[in-house]
């Protein structure tokens, strides 16, 4: 498909009728519009996707999970809001505000050598319309000049290229980043086995996998019912048909229950949606709980600590403030204990003394037998001394026994204090202060989170929110009832297919009647196409796997800056993407710039798997790229002169006058996008660049 | 010496020790939930050793005395009588009427020292006045 030109009237940011002709009169197919944000560059990708299929979606990541909304053609309520939504309506603000109600884009293109003409055309239903119910919505479209019935329209664009498919080829800035998130999300796997069997239409292979699967089951009811026929079934037939309309029964509660889950689901993700859409307010309503919960656990906290330290100054911890002044006393005593010893061993000693004197005192003196002198006998005069000695050592005594006697008991007044000793210490209360320090620190500022918070949500509808969060409640919970009951019927059902497969077996084979044998021919043929599908698909998945690897490969070794670093991207088996060195080692993406390039090349993998003729545009792709490899990715693309490939540039990266001078040979045209004088509206001006490019 | 005399003390201390053990005059109001102590005497008994220990007194006029409890409903099993011996003055165990004025004028000061430990409005930081006064974890470290 080569697209020749598109018109837009009141199309978004785009007032009025503008054109834009994509014929290349060079015959390169590479095409750039440049124009700052808010010019209407994603616009015009949007124009296109709307003319084709009807419908432009809007997307945000919110939790991590990839949400996606549709954007109205008209909403009045969106539209007189001051703040702008994440999906805004497509209808002209400036055509809306003047009462022109109409809205049209018209793609003219080339495809497999046929010219198409397709036009959308919405138009009011109802006077001053404010939701899309009261908008209609035309299309029509001619190949070669001839118109196509308008209920075929659809299914000729779908043969053009199928919606499913055709994101792969709008390579919107925000759509990469968000898919490069997601790719190394938890789920990447799955999301991109999803997109692969997208690209190859997989999805209905296995739908008539599962439709051959139920013609073998019709097939295994008719050669039950033959069986049935026979005489001996009389016997067991009540107990048959009892076990038989049960399985009737369960089946037909499994169907209303599993549509039942599936509306809860349908609800449960609207509900989603517009929660998603009042994403700031749920989110202000969640960290308010969560402060909330902070604040009361925290004083639940403090109000322990306080409990905790009212137990230990209550009790004995003021034994701890004496513990230094009891060891001082105590060490005082030992000292005096120690004097009064020496004190009293000195009254002991004097006392020795004074025994000794009296006794020298109370000598008589004894008579010799041979000489008859008489010796032993204390002199007069000594005993005089002795007399004045012993007088001086009795008052020594008495004086060295009275000191002994003030020093007190010592021993006495130890053992009294040793009531008093103890190991408390003062740990526990002052780390349990210091808690109450931090817990206090705490909760002030969880307050003070709270008040913000609060002031934030003065702004927003919280009601609104906590209705929705109360729905979307009672949705999972009514979900889980809803799928216990499914397990439940499934095991019921089980249960009595059991039965019935065990009354049938006590019944004769039937093999040789004609009817039997026609049917179990019918059976294992269906079962054998059910298999074959199966391993058919197996086979085209590796095969499509291996092609979206080769592919995806290539475009990273030519995009990302050195590539001699690398050997391409790996998918295995189970789908998980690993970037490999040039040695040949699995490599830990976490550079964001490089999330973004293996991105792309997934996207262009999966792109050129699809082997689908379609141009591909850049919207402002690669936010994190830097300018060295969005050289290289435009260079990788625009030398891909097979498709057309329109680049849309804010002119942070993809520079106007440096693309031109660097890629002027590769560009078939380029646009500048502006406001025009009303300062609000889009306006489209092709650029003549014939001079600019370098020789 | 049994110390089994009423003790008291100054109204403005009976004040510090009523916040102390979270106590309101309005008996409807609920008792302050930081208050660091259980009750009135434990605060009274907690004070008195902060004096002791640092000998420290704080004289009470006469005519702002109020008695508060029964010491021996303070003291509880311990013989105090042993601490004023001995971490005390002299002068403090000489007759019982000593010994009431040493306790009163310990638990005066004391409560004093326990009031200025306050922390915002309704709450008080002890280990902070222990540590100011010496009696905290590096009390052997401080000298007076």
């Amino acid at each position: 498909m080569k697209i020749k030109q598109v018109r837009l009237k009141n199309f978004g940011s785009f007032y009025g009728e503008h054109t834009i002709d994509y014929t290349s009169k060079n015959g390169n197919n590479g095409f750039a519009f440049f124009g700052p944000e808010g010019r209407g560059k994603t616009t015009l990708v949007s124009s296109i996707i709307w003319c084709l299929y009807g419908s432009v979606e809007a997307s945000n990541v919110f939790e991590g999970k990839y949400k996606t909304m549709k954007r109205p053609v008209i909403d009045a309520d969106l539209m007189s809001s001051p703040s702008r939504s994440w999906y805004p309506p497509l209808l002209n603000d400036k055509a809306w505000g003047d009462g022109d109600y109409s809205m049209q884009v018209r793609i003219n293109f080339e495809h497999k050598g046929k010219l198409y003409s397709l036009l959308r055309d919405a138009k009011k239903d109802k006077n001053n319309p404010k939701k899309d119910e009261h908008m209609s919505t035309k299309l029509h479209l001619s190949i070669d000049g001839v118109a196509v019935s308008t209920a075929l329209v659809q299914h000729e664009i779908e043969e053009v290229i199928p919606h499913d498919v055709s994101k792969f080829f709008f390579f919107e800035g925000d759509k990469v980043d968000k898919y490069a998130s997601l790719l190394f999300g938890e789920e990447s796997n799955i999301m991109v086995k999803e997109e692969v069997e997208r690209v190859l239409g997989l999805p209905a292979l296995d739908r008539s996998q599962e439709d051959f699967t139920k013609m073998a089951e019709q097939s295994a009811k008719a050669i039950s019912r033959q069986k049935r026929k026979n005489t001996i079934f009389e016997k067991y037939k009540d107990e048959w048909e009892i076990a038989d309309s049960n399985v009737t029964a369960a089946l037909e509660d499994l169907k209303i229950t599993e549509e039942n889950l599936r509306g809860t689901e349908e609800k449960r993700e609207e509900i989603e949606l517009k929660l998603s859409a009042e994403k700031s307010a749920e989110d202000l309503v969640r960290r308010k709980k969560e402060v909330v919960a902070k604040i009361k656990s925290i004083e639940e906290s403090q109000e322990d600590a306080y409990e905790e330290r009212r137990k230990i100054l209550s009790g004995n911890i003021w034994m701890a403030l004496i513990q230094p002044a009891i060891d001082r006393v105590s060490e005082d005593l030992q000292d005096l204990r120690e004097k009064k010893k020496a004190k009293e061993k000195e009254a002991y000693k004097i006392e020795g003394k004074i025994e000794y004197n009296k006794s020298l005192l109370e000598r008589e003196s004894v008579e010799c037998e041979v000489c008859g002198n008489e010796t032993g006998a204390i002199e007069s005069g000594q005993r005089e001394s002795i007399k004045q000695e012993l007088l001086d050592l009795e008052s020594k005594f008495k004086s060295a026994m009275e000191d002994a006697e003030k020093m007190g008991d010592p021993d006495k007044s130890l053992d009294s204090l040793s009531k008093f000793r103890n190991s408390i210490d003062l740990d526990s209360l002052n780390s349990l202060e210091a808690g109450l320090g931090s817990k206090e620190v705490d909760r002030v500022t969880a307050n003070f989170r709270l008040k913000e918070i609060e002031k934030e949500m003065q702004g927003h509808d919280v009601d609104i929110v906590k209705k929705l969060a109360n729905q979307r409640k009672y949705c999972i919970e009514t979900a889980a009832v809803q799928k216990q009951h499914i397990r439940n019927l499934k095991g019921e059902l089980n249960y009595w297919d059991g039965e019935k497969s065990r009354i049938e077996s006590m019944l004769p084979d039937e093999k040789d009647k004609p009817q039997v044998q026609q049917e179990m021919k019918t059976k294992q043929t269906y079962e054998w196409l059910a298999k074959c599908f199966s391993s058919a698909m197996e086979e085209f998945r590796q095969e499509a796997r291996v092609s979206v690897e080769e592919y995806s490969s290539k475009a990273f070794l030519s995009i990302i800056e050195e590539p001699n670093k690398y050997s391409g991207i790996s998918i295995n088996d189970n789908w998980d993407i690993v970037v490999i060195d040039s040695k040949g080692d699995p490599q830990i993406t976490i550079n964001p710039g490089h999330k973004q390039v293996i991105a792309i090349s997934i996207l262009d993998g999966l792109r050129k798997t699809s082997k689908l003729q379609f141009p591909t545009f850049f919207d402002n792709p690669g936010a994190n790229i830097s300018n060295k490899t969005l050289d290289r990715m435009v260079k990788h693309f625009w030398e891909d002169q097979t498709n057309q490939v329109v680049m849309l540039s804010h002119g942070g990266g993809l520079k106007r006058g440096e693309t031109i001078r660097n890629y002027g040979r590769e560009l078939a045209k380029a646009w500048s996008l502006s406001y025009d004088e009303s300062g609000t509206q889009s306006k489209i001006e092709e650029i003549d660049f014939r001079d600019e490019v370098e020789t | 010496m049994k110390l089994d005399f009423q003790v008291g003390t100054s109204k403005k201390s009976h004040e510090i020790m009523k916040r102390l053990s979270g106590k309101t005059d309005d008996k409807k109001e609920p008792a302050n939930p930081k208050a660091p102590f259980k009750q009135m005497s434990n605060a009274y008994l907690f004070a008195l050793v902060l004096g002791l220990s640092k000998g420290k007194k704080k004289p009470i006029e006469k005519k702002n005395r109020i008695n508060v409890f029964q010491f021996s409903s303070v003291e509880g099993d311990n013989d105090f009588s042993i601490l004023l011996q001995h971490l005390g003055e002299p002068s403090d165990l000489v007759d019982k009427d000593s010994a009431r004025k040493a306790i009163e004028e310990y638990a005066n000061w004391g409560l004093d020292s326990l009031g200025e430990s306050k922390y915002g409005d309704d709450d008080y930081r002890i280990h902070k006045l222990l540590e100011e006064i010496g009696l905290g974890p590096m009390s052997s470290f401080v000298t007076d």
